[in-house]
């Protein structure tokens, strides 16, 4: 038989490894600081004067164009890659811890557990996980936090909004593997129930897990993407309304002070007002790769898996 | 009596489903004598594997109680259950899908050795040579995967596993009937041996009537949850009395030409047991069927030296 290639897991391998590699050599991959505000400014280049308007289009020096206060977008993207896939590493992580163990005790006909799962995957699939976290987290409560408050504060929203999913792909797998004969034979040997889970259970569940979390972190980063299309996002904004409203910003969402992509994005939505693609283009493009990057990884894994187990 | 390894009295086992109960094991009472195979027949459906999964609590009974060495095990909570495991084994009927794919040779017979604490921990890969050996497998099988393994070389794998922990007592699930033919004899065989060697007990579950006529010392027969008859091989074999076992006795082709006896079709299907039926379970398929069998279900009596269950006189007993 010919060798397929798994372009899926080619591909997606190389987006999360390219991913990786920005949040490693982030310093050396911006171009000026990130946090910079150029913006009405004159400043002395080379003997030449230069003024900065805000929002300036790209060019030689800011290739992506810089943002409403005149922060450089491409460095924004790199800077805030790590802050990012963080924030959604997290969130991933929780809802694993979560889902996981729920998951394996739902397998096994644990009547809450099971009531859980199955009551979070009916809820969601009802109300959107999105309309849920936006009444959560546009509240004026969650607004003045630290960076590191709101961070945990979004992963625990995005967590409970979406630790389901794993659930119930665990839960699945665990009562496939429980209906196998072989099952029996561990029982009659007088097996406990942890020793057959590590033993018996996870080496047959845990490609499948795999997959769905690295599925998850494409969802996860969706969720963000989609917040901050809304206005919302982590972390608290550089200036207020009226601050937006004295640099003739009226309308525009306050922006970041991090350069979270999700920050970067709800500031962005003013370039739609005033059709300086730019400003929305460039975030919605990282975005876009890092998802097909993350969905890429899980489906290539998913057929890697099965392909083996065809031929095994 | 003192000689009675397993009691089985009066056990009952229900499955709930949507469609109605299921009445799977209706009443069943046998004792296993210690060293003996006691053979389980019947059709499938019968409930013949579910007395054996009930003994060995795979599943657990509706009612009723299951003595071992008499003592009631019914009642035992899963904890004190476990130390029994080690004295109860089960040979189960598919070695295909019996061992976990995902596990070695190794992996799967050191489990019950470290689980029952049966040899020290620097000794187990001598005990499980030692047992692949008693089962006839080289010891050089050790680090392989079940995948690589022949039906019959799994099954002797599942016998090793099972008789790591020393048991007295080993449920027989059909343990032959997924294997080709040629092996099925040198699996019976090897059976055979190791009761010996070991003075194991056995229960043995199997449809093929040829295959429990050669190693079992008496035969149960079921038919619908109960049991019809029970009696010393030979005996049965030679004269079957209740009409259901002269009926699964003729349907088993006899080699000798002059011995055959007149085959016996049963007529209609084995009715459901999710239905209650009224009188004797036999009746809608009985050739000597008779008014009172419509009414009344027979209790199962000593007749001759055999536990029969029917009413009958005359033609059929």
């Amino acid at each position: 038989m010919k060798k397929r290639v798994n372009l899926p897991l080619i591909i997606g391998l190389g987006i999360v490894i390219l991913l990786i590699g920005v949040v490693v050599f982030e310093k050396s991959l911006m171009t000026s600081d990130p946090s910079t505000m150029r913006r009405g400014a004159f400043e002395w280049v080379n003997g030449e004067m230069v003024f900065y308007d805000a929002p300036g289009a790209p060019n030689a020096e800011f290739i992506m164009g810089t943002d409403i206060i005149g922060r450089d977008i491409y460095s924004r993207l790199i800077a805030g890659a790590k802050l990012t896939l963080g924030m959604v590493a997290l969130t991933v992580l929780f809802r694993f811890l979560i889902g996981f163990p729920i998951g394996i005790a739902a397998g096994f006909g644990n009547r809450p557990c099971m009531w859980l799962t199955n009551t979070f995957s009916t809820i969601f699939s009802a109300i959107p996980a999105l309309i849920f976290s936006l009444v959560i987290l546009s509240r004026p409560e969650l607004h003045d936090l630290s960076l590191g408050r709101s961070i945990v504060a979004f992963a625990i929203v995005m967590t409970f909004v979406g630790w389901n999913r794993i659930a119930k792909i665990t839960q699945e797998q665990t009562s496939h593997v429980l209906t196998q004969d072989f099952i029996e034979g561990e029982i009659a040997i007088g097996k406990s129930r942890p020793m057959m889970i590590l033993q018996n259970v996870l080496p047959h569940i845990l490609p499948a897990v795999i997959t769905a979390v690295t599925m998850e972190f494409a969802r996860a980063l969706m969720l963000l993407a989609e917040l901050g299309l809304f206005g919302v996002y982590a972390g608290p904004a550089v200036l207020d309304g009226e601050g937006t409203a004295m640099l003739g910003l009226t309308g525009a969402t306050p922006p970041s002070n991090y350069p979270e992509w999700g920050g970067i994005l709800a500031a962005g939505r003013y370039g739609m007002v005033v059709k300086k693609y730019w400003l929305i283009i460039w975030p919605t493009v990282m975005f876009f790769i890092s998802i097909l990057g993350f969905n890429l990884l899980g489906e290539g894994l998913s057929l890697h898996i099965n392909r083996r187990r065809v031929r095994g | 009596m003192a000689d009675t390894l397993i009691g089985v009295k009066n056990i009952k086992k229900v499955f709930c489903s949507p469609k109605g109960d299921v009445r799977a094991v209706d009443g069943v009472s046998l004792r296993i004598r210690r060293g003996e195979t006691l053979g389980l027949v019947g059709e499938s459906g019968s409930g013949k594997s579910t007395v054996g999964r009930l003994i060995t609590r795979l599943v657990r009974p509706t009612s009723g109680k299951i003595l071992y060495c008499g003592r009631d095990i019914t009642r035992l909570g899963e904890r004190q259950f476990r130390d029994l495991r080690k004295d109860m084994q089960i040979v189960f009927q598919n070695p295909n899908t019996a061992l976990d794919p995902k596990r070695s040779v190794r992996d799967l017979i050191a489990e019950p050795l470290l689980i029952h604490r049966i040899v020290p921990r620097h000794e187990i890969d001598r005990e499980i040579c030692r047992l692949l050996t008693m089962v006839g497998l080289p010891q050089a099988v050790m680090t392989k995967m079940p995948r690589e393994f022949s039906g019959g070389e799994k099954q002797r794998i599942c016998i090793a596993r099972a008789l790591s922990v020393g048991p007295r007592f080993l449920f027989l699930d059909e343990p032959v009937s997924s294997l080709d033919v040629s092996v099925q004899s040198k699996i019976l065989n090897l059976l055979e041996d190791l009761k010996q060697e070991l003075s194991l007990t056995y229960l043995l579950v199997a449809h093929g009537l040829n295959v429990v006529r050669h190693i079992s010392d008496r035969v149960a027969v079921m038919y619908l949850g109960q049991i019809q008859e029970i009696g010393d091989t030979e005996e049965l074999y030679e004269d079957p009395r209740h009409p259901y076992t002269q009926a699964l006795i003729s349907s088993f082709p006899e080699p000798d030409m002059d011995a055959r006896r007149k085959r016996i079709v049963l007529a209609g299907e084995i009715p459901s047991n999710t239905d209650g039926i009224q009188g004797c379970v036999f009746h809608t398929r009985c050739p000597y069927v008779r008014d009172i069998c419509r009414r009344q279900a027979p209790e199962i009596k000593m007749r001759g030296g055999r536990m029969i269950r029917c009413h009958g006189t005359g033609d059929a007993i």
